[in-house]
């Protein structure tokens, strides 16, 4: 018989929620990037449902914390614990940056069609990478997890692109499209690397190795 | 290491010192090699230790290396033959009718088993700690001074007991009743007693079995701090049924496991696997360590 059950449904529990977490991230993301290359009018969901995914995040957070206090976790349990942590902290950050996203929607700036193109294409390529950073940690992927990075050299590439083009803009709105676009670009790539890390965290988890937390120094 | 050659050769019987073969004196206390920058010296080699009683086979093939400067602890389940391998190290299985050592432990590079190896000599260089506080039913002073006085060592006993107290961390607590009985003391206080009257000894190596189970959380803390302190110039080996105080206290980490002959009704124990404490808390190579630090025991 496997001992500490009860620990073992907790840590179970906790995997989940932490997965539910990743879910309202992924739609806030969804929200946030349909409402900059489209529908601004639900920038509004995406702003107020982070409140939501904060509460959660905390509630997370002490549910770890207590299990970490009670049950002194060693090996692969102090591992799972960690990952989770970070893994959390993770999916509320990729929150507060489609928040951050959102937000530019609603600012007044001149929605030049190529620069459109270019933000829609990374966030295509941003939500790919947190839909599958999801699955890396729920189904504890390691296939998956190790290709996450080369991915994000894509989403890299097309961001240095979006800032080739904005570089290049001139004229009397220039400069509000260079600053929101721009803004907004960074923050979709910065969910990308959120997606990475979990990748990284997860491969860490799964292996032990140090040197799957390499992205950590990058 | 030079200094451990002459500790080695201190081990043999007086008939080689007569001989020659071993003229250095036992080095004092203050001479001792700073650990710092040799924590990798190797104390204590096992290769292919089985321990045996009568024909019963109670440890098989543990190979194992004890390094100085070093607190390597040695856990795993009940009959696993973890404490079985510490009595082995300071040859407290000479005093067990029917037990004996196959393979090979050397101490300094000398065969521990060796013939013309002197026990006694093995126990005071490898001193031990045991699971319940022992004091003699003496004086705080007379306990200390035990081990000197029986040794012949050429020391001033009256420095010799305040040192030994004080690297136990205990001379402030009865300095001012050294002739007052040993009995008198708390478990926790009796337990440091032990170590000190161990260190009066001038050991190289302490060797400590479950030294905190008969003692109070605060009492284990204070032990647990005494050992961080000792381990500057002791190595230590602990054997601890307290995985939270192996990962808290120690550098390398041996871990146990026994196999069972359910015919026979007997178990066996063998080494799993050792490692740096904090490979064998955060990511072991063995699933059965795996499986018994995290409380998971398959």
């Amino acid at each position: 018989m496997p001992g500490r059950v009860h620990f073992g449904e907790a840590m179970e529990a906790l995997r989940v929620d932490v997965d539910a977490l990743g879910e309202m991230a992924e739609q806030a993301v969804v929200g946030a990037v349909a409402a900059l290359v489209g529908d601004p009018s639900r920038a509004g969901v995406v702003i107020a449902g982070d409140d939501r995914l904060d509460a959660l995040f905390v509630a997370l957070e002490e549910r770890a914390y207590s299990l970490v206090a009670q049950q002194a976790p060693v090996a692969g349990d102090l591992r799972f614990l960690m990952a989770s942590l970070r893994v959390m902290a993770d999916f509320e950050k990729m929150g507060d940056r489609a928040v951050a996203v959102a937000k530019t929607s609603r600012q007044p700036w001149e929605r030049e069609s190529q620069t459109l193109l270019l933000l829609a294409r990374m966030g295509e390529l941003a939500l790919d990478l947190v839909r599958d950073a999801r699955r890396t940690w729920v189904d504890q992927d390691l296939g998956l997890a190790s290709g996450l990075s080369a991915r994000d050299a894509t989403l890299d590439e097309c961001y240095r692109h979006l800032i080739a083009h904005l570089v290049g803009q001139a004229g009397p709105y220039a400069s509000l499209l260079v600053l929101h676009a721009s803004a907004a670009g960074r923050n979709l790539e910065r969910i990308a690397d959120h997606a990475v890390m979990i990748g990284e965290r997860v491969a860490y988890l799964l292996t032990g190795d140090p040197s799957a937390l390499e992205a950590e120094i990058r | 290491m030079a200094d451990g050659t002459t500790r080695s050769g201190d081990l043999l019987t007086e008939q080689h010192r007569d001989r020659g073969e071993v003229a250095a004196p036992r080095p004092a206390a203050a001479a001792r090699p700073t650990v710092a920058g040799a924590s990798d010296d190797l104390v204590l080699d096992l290769k292919d230790l089985s321990v045996f009683y009568g024909s019963f086979r109670a440890v098989r093939d543990v190979s194992l290396d004890i390094r100085k400067g070093q607190i390597t602890a040695l856990i795993g389940p009940s009959g696993c033959g973890k404490t079985t391998v510490l009595r082995s190290l300071n040859r407290m299985h000479d005093l067990v009718a029917g037990a004996r050592v196959e393979g090979r432990i050397t101490y300094h590079g000398i065969d521990l088993y060796g013939p013309d190896v002197d026990p006694v000599e093995v126990r005071r260089r490898i001193g031990m700690v045991f699971q319940r506080p022992n004091p003699f039913p003496k004086s705080i002073y007379d306990n200390v001074a035990y081990g000197p006085r029986i040794a012949k060592l050429k020391v001033n006993l009256d420095q010799c007991v305040e040192e030994a107290l004080r690297r136990a961390a205990l001379w402030d607590e009865v300095k001012d009743r050294l002739k007052t009985s040993a009995m008198e003391l708390s478990g926790g206080q009796q337990q440091r007693l032990c170590i000190a009257r161990t260190v009066a000894a001038q050991p190289e190596v302490i060797l400590m079995d479950e030294p905190c189970s008969a003692l109070d959380p605060v009492a284990t803390m204070r032990i647990e701090d005494l050992m961080q302190e000792l381990k500057t110039d002791y190595t230590i080996v602990i054997v601890t049924h307290n995985m939270q105080q192996a990962a808290r206290v120690s550098d390398r980490t041996a871990f146990f496991t026994a196999e069972v002959d359910a015919t026979a009704d007997r178990r066996t124990g063998l080494l799993v696997e050792v490692d740096s404490t904090d490979v064998i808390f955060t990511h072991p190579s063995d699933p059965r360590t795996e499986n018994y630090v995290s409380g998971r025991f398959g």
